[in-house]
């Protein structure tokens, strides 16, 4: 079941959150997260237009979240919305990631944002073969300037349109 | 010829406070409001960024030869997150719209010179398709197209870059 995030979520969002930092899964440059401050300022203290939501297993865990936020290079641009998904580490590749990718999607149409943008790491072929697989197209590719470790990679931004959402929300 | 032109201008390092003075005088700008404020909430969040002892970063004044201010750079962490440490986004300023190509030339150089002496490995611009003097430079420059994406009002967001450190080594993408 998928359903939008609480507060109470917090502490299982922020342990997927750093499972993908500590398993290497090229899920971002990030370092672990030691509190859920700045996840609840992040994703719980915004525009309710950004929607988070959450993935529960048969048996009521939280297996995996996904959230809306302003895109990072624009936040200002009420037209577009950046995207991210995090499933935890036993859940990987059952597709549990592309049903929160598609009701994020379904989320950003009724919110009347015109696009989406995935911002992943260049080796994290994963989540741009299941963006891909949803839609989404390379628009982006700055290469090597994520430092992972001793390596430089690549940073790639992949954008859904919304076909007919332009203005569908009023600015 | 585009050699003496550029001879007649120079780049200067600015200080905090002078910096402070460009941003701020520079709040009504695209500059501002398309770039810099889609990041900082005032021009004080900003320089504290550019001058974060703990990272590079820095900003230039260019002066024309008779001393008459034409614009200024700064850079500052292409992202907050850790993995960005060597990667700086460049923002050109020009208040010389006639010689706006020299000014960010002049600018560009300047800023890639002491990013080098930093440890800087890339510069990024997002550049906005209606700020026209920016795109038109940065696709005549050394700077890389690494593509665009749409955004409001039909306007594309481009992302241009800058290698300046040979980072072939260990590299994986």
């Amino acid at each position: 079941m998928i359903r939008p995030a609480t507060p109470d979520d917090l502490p299982s969002m922020v342990e997927t959150y750093n499972q993908a930092i500590a398993d290497k899964v090229f899920a971002n440059c990030d370092v672990p997260h030691d509190s859920i401050e700045k996840f609840m300022l992040t994703y719980f203290g915004k525009d309710r237009r950004f929607a988070v939501l959450v993935y529960l297993s048969s048996d009521g865990d939280t297996v995996a979240w996904g959230a809306l936020k302003p895109f990072s290079a624009r936040p200002d641009d009420e037209t577009m919305a950046e995207v991210a998904v995090y499933v935890r580490r036993d859940m990987r590749a059952r597709g549990v990631g592309i049903r929160l990718l598609q009701a994020l999607e379904v989320s950003a149409r009724e919110a009347g944002f015109e696009s989406v943008v995935a911002i992943i790491l260049g080796p994290n072929h994963a989540s741009a073969r299941g963006c891909k697989s949803q839609g989404f197209a390379e628009c982006v590719r700055i290469p090597r300037i994520a430092r992972l470790e001793n390596n430089l990679v690549d940073i790639v931004w992949l954008q859904k349109k919304m076909e007919g959402n332009a203005h569908g929300f009023d600015r | 010829m585009k050699s003496t032109v550029s001879d007649a201008y120079h780049a200067h390092p600015m200080a905090p406070d002078a910096t402070l003075r460009c941003l701020t005088d520079a709040m009504g700008s695209d500059t501002w409001q398309r770039v810099l404020a889609q990041r900082f909430s005032s021009p004080d969040d900003c320089v504290a960024e550019i001058f974060n002892s703990r990272r590079p970063g820095g900003a230039y004044r260019c002066t024309r030869g008779d001393g008459v201010p034409s614009g200024w750079a700064v850079y500052f962490r292409f992202h907050e997150r850790a993995g960005y440490d060597g990667s700086m986004k460049l923002v050109l300023h020009s208040e010389d719209e006639d010689a706006s190509s020299t000014v960010f030339d002049v600018l560009s150089t300047a800023c890639a010179s002491k990013g080098i002496e930093q440890g800087v490995h890339t510069l990024i611009s997002v550049v906005d398709s209606h700020m026209q003097h920016h795109a038109s430079w940065f696709s005549d420059s050394p700077f890389l197209l690494g593509g665009a994406v749409g955004a409001r009002g039909n306007s594309m967001l481009n992302v241009f870059y800058r290698k300046l450190l040979d980072d072939s080594a260990g590299h994986s993408r």
